[in-house]
């Protein structure tokens, strides 16, 4: 049977029209009867179902998303605005001021080296609370 | 009944109990789209959820300009697509009938007797679906057990409605032919 003729089969079935099918020949019809048992294989529900609490489950992990951001973007901007201020004194103190820091010069050579470390503790912590943590409730 | 766009607006004002009724509303869609896309059991459950953050995330953008149905159905296939890619499974082109075949070895040992009893109608079906290529499930699914219209399944796939009239058309007489390559042999024997 040509691809036409096919096509007219599928179209019919497609629209009901089980009135223009009975008047088709009898090869025709033979073919639409086939098709009729794949149109009611593919309306088949899949095994597949979901969870019965698969919706709290969704929803409790969009309450956990909401409350990590809540939680971490005031922790980010306090650090980010501690880093900044610390890094705008020192580069100030470095450039405008000249002052004998007897004791604390061996400090103020590891300046930068521990707003280095302050930004990585900061990092790691928000890696914490963003990776890990969000890890950590999607497994529970 | 509550309209799409009350619905939107009170999830994105907090209410998670509208959030709730829109998973509810449209976890069989997504079962279905994942399940008939992902192969792999295991995974098919948290894609669906990943589906649903998704849609959580990006509600606030939803324009109103097709069903909200139609939009999360676009996730669910974009998501499943992504997760193909990820695990190198081809999604797109045609399939060759003798890869069919030997993909589908398995239905020539079965009873045709027992075909035309519901389950194994179904079951005979469902492992024939499985079987065909990714865009091909995918307009079949969306068209007979979602009863999506053309342009709608136009607006999930991105695909032209003529490669959709197509893939619908191909997939319908692959599964036919197969049908009759089946019944023919089992009459033979």
């Amino acid at each position: 049977m040509n691809d036409k003729k096919e096509q007219r089969i599928q179209q019919l079935l497609d629209q009901g029209d089980f009135e223009a099918i009975s008047k088709l020949s009898e090869e025709e019809k033979e073919e639409a009867g086939l098709y009729e048992f794949i149109y009611k294989g593919l309306e088949a529900e899949p095994e597949f179902t979901l969870s019965t609490d698969f919706a709290d489950t969704v929803v409790a992990k969009a309450n956990s998303k909401n409350s990590t951001w809540r939680e971490i973007s005031p922790f980010v901007l306090i650090i980010l605005g501690v880093l900044l201020i610390a890094s705008g004194a020192i580069w100030y103190f470095d450039v405008n001021i000249k002052v004998e820091l007897g004791f604390f010069s061996g400090l103020w050579k590891l300046r930068w080296p521990i707003i280095f470390g302050v930004m990585a503790v900061a990092l790691i912590q928000l890696a914490d609370k963003t990776l890990i943590k969000s890890r950590y409730t999607k497994a529970i | 009944m509550i309209t799409d766009r009350a619905l939107v607006d009170k999830i994105i004002s907090g209410d998670m109990q509208a959030f709730k009724l829109l998973i509810k509303q449209n976890e069989r869609l997504v079962a279905h789209m994942v399940s008939r896309l992902v192969d792999n059991p295991e995974d098919r459950e948290e894609l669906c959820q990943d589906v649903f953050l998704k849609v959580y995330q990006k509600l606030s953008g939803f324009n109103f300009q097709s069903k909200l149905s139609t939009w999360i159905a676009t996730i669910a296939y974009r998501h499943s697509v992504n997760y193909l890619k990820k695990k190198k499974i081809p999604i797109e082109g045609d399939i060759e009938q003798e890869e069919f075949q030997s993909r589908t070895h398995f239905v020539v040992h079965e009873n045709p007797e027992n075909l035309f009893s519901n389950k194994d109608l179904k079951d005979f079906m469902v492992q024939m679906v499985d079987k065909l290529p990714v865009q091909y499930k995918t307009v079949v699914t969306l068209f007979h057990l979602e009863g999506m219209k053309l342009p709608e399944i136009e607006q999930v796939t991105e695909l032209p409605v003529n490669t959709i009239k197509s893939h619908l058309f191909r997939a319908r007489k692959l599964l036919k032919e197969k049908l009759k390559l089946y019944l023919v042999k089992e009459e033979l024997l």
